[in-house]
Order: C-alpha cells, then sequence, then structure tokens
C-alpha cells in the first residue's frame, strides 16, 4: 500500500549552517539540498543525481560526509552543518583551495564543491591519510569534465601525500 | 521538490513507533539513515504516507563490543562499526564487509540495521550475518522476537519483520567472534553494487566451513560445500568443475544490465575459491 499524504505537512526544524543558527517552518519532504539552496539561498551546494551516486552534493553533518540529497532536512533538527561557503572561512580551508585549483582539480566546477567538503573532512580526521583512504574518499565523487588524474593529485597534495 | 507530500513523525519512543503505525493505516515506513529510502522516495518509487524517524530512540543508538558479544543497535551508523577499533581487531571482517558499502559519504549516515532492514539481495551484510549466525532482535507493540539471521532474510526487500514490527538491535556471539572468516566479492567498480559476493567462515578444519553467497539469489544464499561432496577436489581444477556443475543445478540468477545469469553462476565460483584461499591458504 503506497498512497502519498495528500497534503504537505509543516514541521520546524533548527539547525546550525556554517556557525548560524537557523530556524525555518519547512515542508517534511523538503531535501536538506534544496533547504540549503532555496531556504537559505547557499547555491554553492550542487545538486547532481539526487539519489547518492554523483557526490556532488556532499556536505558536512556534525563533522561527517554527507549526501544532503538523500536527507530529509526535519531529520537534522539540532544538526550542525558545513557547506563550501564555509571553506573560505579558516586559514587551512583558504589552503585547500588554493592548492585544488593550483593543481588543476577543477574544470567546469560542478563537481567540486563536494569534493572539497568530503577533502576537508579528511584532512580534519587523518593526519597522514593512506593511498586507500584517498581513493576511497574520491571514489564517492562522479566528475565528467577535469578528469581524475588532477583531482587525485590535488588531494595528495592538499593531504601531504606523495602520489605513488 | 522531490518526494511526495509526506507526513514526518519524529519517534522518541517505541510507544511513539507503535502509535505512528497505527494511525498511518498500514501506510508508514521507518527511515534509519535514509540512505536507501530517501533515494527511493526521490524518485518515487516509494510513496509511503508516513515516514517514522527512529533516530531519537536512544536504545537504538547504542553499540557494545566484547569477546564474547557485539549487540549494534538499529541506529548505529556503518562508519560507526567501520572505524571502531575493537572490532577491527575482534571481528575484522565486520569492518570490511561494512567499506564495501556504497561510499564513505553514504556510511556515514546509512546504519547497519537499515542495510540489514532493508534486505537489497545484493547487499554484503545479510550473507554475513547468514555467516555469522546473528540474532536480529525485532521489537513490536506485542514484545520482543529473536529471529535468527537465517530465518530473516525471506526474499529482495522483504524481511521477517511483521507490518507492526522494527529491527532494534543486531547481536553477534562469542562463536561467531571467535571465528576465522574470509570475503570477497565483484562489482563494476568501487561502492557500486555488488554483482555477486560471498562470505566464509571457519572454526578449525574444512568441516566447519560455513559460506554464503550473495548478489545470486533473492536473498542470501547458504551453500553446505561438506554436503556437495567438493572439498576432495580442492584447490583442484576438478573442484572448480564439481563447482560449477553445482552452481548450475542450484543457482538461478538473474539477468540484468550489470550481469547475465551465467556470469554471476561463475563469478560464484571465483568469489568462493577466494574466500577457501583465504581461509584454507
Amino acid at each position: 500500500m503506497n498512497f502519498s499524504a495528500e497534503t504537505d505537512m509543516h514541521l520546524d526544524v533548527e539547525v546550525t549552517v556554517n556557525g548560524v543558527r537557523v530556524r525555518r517552518s519547512i515542508d517534511a519532504r523538503m531535501l536538506l539540498i534544496d533547504f540549503l539552496r532555496v531556504e537559505l539561498g547557499l547555491t554553492g551546494t550542487h545538486n547532481g543525481c539526487s539519489y547518492g551516486v554523483c557526490g556532488a552534493c556532499s556536505v558536512l553533518v556534525d563533522g561527517v560526509p554527507a549526501r544532503s540529497c538523500l536527507a530529509l532536512a526535519v531529520q537534522l533538527d539540532g544538526a550542525t552543518i558545513e557547506t563550501i561557503e564555509s571553506v573560505s572561512q579558516t586559514q587551512r580551508g583558504s589552503e585547500i583551495l588554493e592548492t585544488f585549483s593550483r593543481c588543476r582539480g577543477l574544470q567546469c566546477g560542478f563537481c567540486t564543491p563536494g569534493i572539497v567538503m568530503s577533502l576537508v573532512e579528511l584532512d580534519r580526521r587523518s593526519p597522514s591519510p593512506s593511498p586507500d583512504e584517498i581513493e576511497d574518499t574520491i571514489d564517492g565523487h562522479l566528475c565528467r569534465c577535469t578528469g581524475y588524474v588532477a583531482i587525485k593529485r590535488a588531494a595528495h597534495e592538499i593531504l601531504g601525500d606523495v602520489e605513488p | 521538490m522531490k518526494p511526495a507530500p509526506l507526513h514526518f513523525v519524529r519517534a522518541s519512543s517505541y510507544d511513539d513507533v507503535w502509535r505512528a503505525f497505527a494511525e498511518s493505516g498500514g501506510d508508514a515506513k521507518v527511515i534509519a539513515g535514509g540512505q536507501s529510502l530517501v533515494a527511493l522516495l526521490n524518485l518515487r518509487l516509494a510513496t509511503p504516507g508516513t515516514v517514522v524517524d527512529v533516530s531519537g530512540i536512544d536504545d537504538l543508538r547504542h553499540m557494545s563490543v566484547s569477546p564474547s558479544e557485539i549487540r549494534i543497535g538499529a541506529m548505529v551508523a556503518q562508519w560507526t562499526v567501520e572505524h571502531d577499533p575493537e572490532i577491527q581487531q575482534i571481528l575484522p571482517v565486520l569492518s570490511r564487509a561494512v567499506s564495501h558499502i556504497g561510499h564513505p559519504q553514504i556510511r556515514s549516515r546509512g546504519t547497519v540495521g537499515g542495510n540489514v532492514a532493508h534486505a537489497d539481495p545484493s547487499s554484503e551484510l545479510p550473507a554475513l550475518m547468514v555467516v555469522m549466525e546473528a540474532t536480529m532482535e525485532v521489537l513490536g507493540p506485542s514484545g520482543l522476537r529473536r529471529v535468527p539471521a537465517a530465518d530473516f532474510f525471506l526474499g529482495p526487500y522483504t524481511t521477517a519483520l511483521d507490518d507492526d514490527e522494527i529491527l532494534v538491535h543486531i547481536v553477534i556471539g562469542r562463536e561467531a567472534i571467535e571465528r576465522r572468516y574470509g570475503f570477497h566479492e565483484i562489482a563494476r567498480c568501487r561502492g557500486a553494487f555488488a554483482m555477486t559476493g560471498a562470505v566464509g567462515s571457519m572454526k578449525r578444519g574444512p568441516e566447519s566451513l560455513r559460506l554464503a553467497l550473495f548478489g545470486v539469489a533473492s536473498a542470501p544464499v547458504q551453500i553446505d560445500l561438506g554436503s556437495l561432496d567438493v572439498m576432495s577436489a580442492w584447490p583442484t581444477e576438478e573442484f572448480d568443475r564439481l563447482l560449477s556443475g553445482h552452481f548450475a543445478e542450484m543457482l538461478a540468477p538473474n539477468d540484468d544490465f550489470q550481469a547475465t545469469a551465467d556470469q554471476r553462476r561463475s563469478y560464484a565460483v571465483v568469489c568462493t575459491k577466494k574466500v577457501l584461499h583465504e581461509l584454507l591458504g
């Protein structure tokens, strides 16, 4: 039996996004990606496939990388969310962005915000990640133009590892 | 907005869940990490009238690990299990199998309990649960049931859970923790759904072998290599021939865009051999 509800249900959600506490009453079916882009105007996070495969929409939820297309915003009441807009606010974040750019880790830039957020998290968690950990992180992202060679070079440069 | 309109219930107790189930008239779906369900909502392959969020129930968030028992609450993230140093030490196959689910960005929110209750035929954990003879603790308004993994997975996306029950804990016993394991899967690329995989375990000699395949049927398939009378031919080409013959009779996997049925049967032989090499050397 599958009958969707006939009317939208509104619920309150309170989250901290890039250090700012926000509270909104939203449709229960609103995805986190739409909450960020439409409700908050944070359009740096990109919506790609909407079913978790491409990784473009990745953000940090309570410090870990997550697909913002695979979360209903109402699931995240009380959570702390970091998006690409926050990265340049810290010195380390700026270094990551500069290195990514210098290594030509991006061309069209569509997949970039998701990849950068995953790298920001790995950089915090693991002082010297193994090539396998880096591979595993990049594997969670699809790129259709830059090519993974430059992206991986950027990742290894950022994370202080010489590519084998 | 991609999902269809839905009612969302933030349950903070089991009673909240039973109430939401009753009020939905059989049209409710539980959300744990949502890494399968929200994709289905976005594609409108699932349009439940009510979604019940169980992340607020403290009991479901606990995990305890000791050499005699591992108990995993249904809301514990795959990421947590994958990176738990004690699990990596005493039951490394669990971390290893979990690491094959999706990507790190999926495992961060995806839960072990959600994966198991979703019962995807190509998923690693149901087969591992069967080989570990793990116990699924399921709770409903009328009480707790302990269901052995072998009786839990009934078909594609179908488990022994009744409509008004939820999976609450997964319990792995001492016997399973003390065994040695082998694991192998074949997928198109890292993070993709497995086309075929095998997980096996052994206590002492080959007579204690347990093996289960995934991706070759609607649910995990237990293979009793002893009764197939193939081990005497291990590790020769005769073993491959005998096992291929048995699998041709026993297994009727799907043809799909990833692999044909014949490919899957042949991958089942390859995966079984990889597992045996890991266990027997």
